[in-house]
């Protein structure tokens, strides 16, 4: 009898703890409430702590790599090797890509990057866990990094800052859903069309804003378009079209699209303007 | 007295997880110690104790993600909960019995995170789901141990009132 009463209260308790739950997710999932607040105060606290960790951790995590990333580190040393004598063939070619990219923007009137002021930043922490995909860097609020603004790499456009934590920003990756919406241009026909992440398989899908009629050669460049509807400046490199098909009305095409910049280096630079940059 | 030593271990915990487990990725899978902490609390306690411990702390490790605040808190209330129902089923107490324990709810509790991450919106590959139960399940059982002595310490000695000649299962 005793065990039944008990077990009566703990199921309530329970059902307690799953509404408290779900009225949670709810005022996350809206924006509203101090879940936002108590984030940032949380990353703010633990900040310390995650450095300290670094700190100790890196020479383990150096010892392990050493050990169990052996052969790995030779295969990814022979890959670079082929990578440079490609590169060294390619570098002639790229001299005359290069000119005909500043032709084009000149030609479209975009914002040259450039100009925009940039802050240089190291990644200090991925993702906590194995559902989570964004990533820390040792910049923040002090740096004039601000919510939104666009992460890149050498390459192109590799995030935004999703939260500034104190000295320090998460970046949300731009393969990650939850980054939304990018405004892209194709280089060769300059049609816009807006792109998301495609779920788990690491590219891109642009859904609209591409014809029909246009022709698109798969490995043909994307760019961001800097257009009004896009926060991202214009005529950062996002990547190349993997694959072409019509839409299900056949009135437009749809592209995968692979992302050019990844996040093998330790380095991100955030570009510095939010509105400003459009 | 009870609750601040229960914080205190909790908070050790995410931050063990956050610094030193959180940058071990294994085969696309990470350890997660802060469901093995929901796990322990039930085995030391009872259902409702587990399911607030593991709302309590996967509260406090949600604010920390990007994922949806409340997701973690809530699969490891009902997991807390789960271990907890399960425990009481169990008459016997053995180190074999809690290990399994430990593993098939750190599986369960890295599916069902899974399954509600999908329904709000959080990409989850099915592909690697396999990689990460594993790393999750393993890390916890090689953990379970010092989760143990820190949870026997913050709740408290085991009331012992089982006797080891008693059937395992009623």
């Amino acid at each position: 009898m005793a065990r039944s009463r008990r077990f009566g209260r703990s199921r309530f308790t329970l059902v307690l703890l799953v509404l408290a739950s779900l009225t949670i997710l709810t005022l996350d999932y809206r924006d509203t409430g101090p879940i936002q607040g108590a984030r940032g105060v949380a990353g703010t606290v633990v900040s310390p702590f995650r450095t300290a960790g670094e700190f100790i951790a890196t020479p383990f995590r150096n010892g392990w790599n050493g050990i169990f990333g052996y052969s790995d580190l030779e295969e990814e040393n022979r890959e670079l090797r082929r990578e440079l004598d490609r590169i060294r063939g390619e570098r002639v070619e790229a001299g005359a890509d290069r000119e005909e990219l500043d032709e084009l923007r000149q030609l479209n009137d975009l914002p040259v990057p450039d100009t925009i002021p940039r802050v240089t930043a190291e990644v200090v922490s991925e993702p906590l866990t194995s559902f989570d995909s964004t990533i820390e860097i040792n910049r923040g609020a002090g740096d004039g990094i601000k919510e939104g603004m666009s992460v890149v790499t050498d390459a192109g456009l590799v995030g935004r800052v999703l939260r500034v934590q104190g000295g320090r920003s998460r970046v949300v990756l731009i393969t990650d859903p939850a980054f939304g919406d990018v405004a892209v241009r194709l280089v060769d026909s300059g049609e816009v069309a807006l792109a998301q992440s495609s779920g788990t398989d690491g590219n891109l899908e642009a859904r609209e804003g591409v014809r029909s009629g246009t022709v698109v050669e798969r490995g043909e460049s994307v760019v961001t378009s800097g257009s009004d509807r896009s926060p991202y400046p214009g005529g950062i490199p996002v990547g190349t079209v993997e694959s072409v098909a019509r839409t299900g009305d056949a009135v437009e095409k749809t592209l995968v699209i692979e992302p050019i910049a990844n996040l093998d280096g330790r380095y991100v630079v955030v570009l510095l303007c939010d509105e400003a940059c459009t | 007295m009870i609750a601040a030593r229960v914080a205190l271990v909790a908070v050790v915990t995410i931050l063990v997880q956050v610094t030193l487990l959180s940058p071990i990725e294994i085969a696309g899978g990470r350890p997660n110690v802060v469901v093995l902490f929901a796990i322990v609390a039930a085995l030391q306690t009872n259902a409702e104790r587990g399911a607030v411990a593991g709302f309590g702390a996967g509260l406090a490790f949600d604010l920390l993600l990007d994922t949806p605040a409340g997701l973690t808190a809530l699969t490891l209330a009902l997991v807390g909960w789960g271990v907890g129902a399960a425990k009481d089923v169990v008459l016997r107490s053995s180190w074999m019995i809690t290990l399994a324990l430990v593993v098939l709810a750190s599986a369960a509790a890295t599916l069902l995170y899974a399954a509600a991450a999908v329904v709000f919106g959080v990409a989850v590959d099915p592909a690697a789901l396999p990689a990460i139960v594993a790393v999750i399940a393993v890390a916890n059982a090689l953990l379970s141990k010092p989760m143990r002595w820190a949870l026997r310490w913050a709740f408290g000695p085991e009331p012992r009132v089982r006797s080891r000649d008693q059937l395992i299962f009623r």
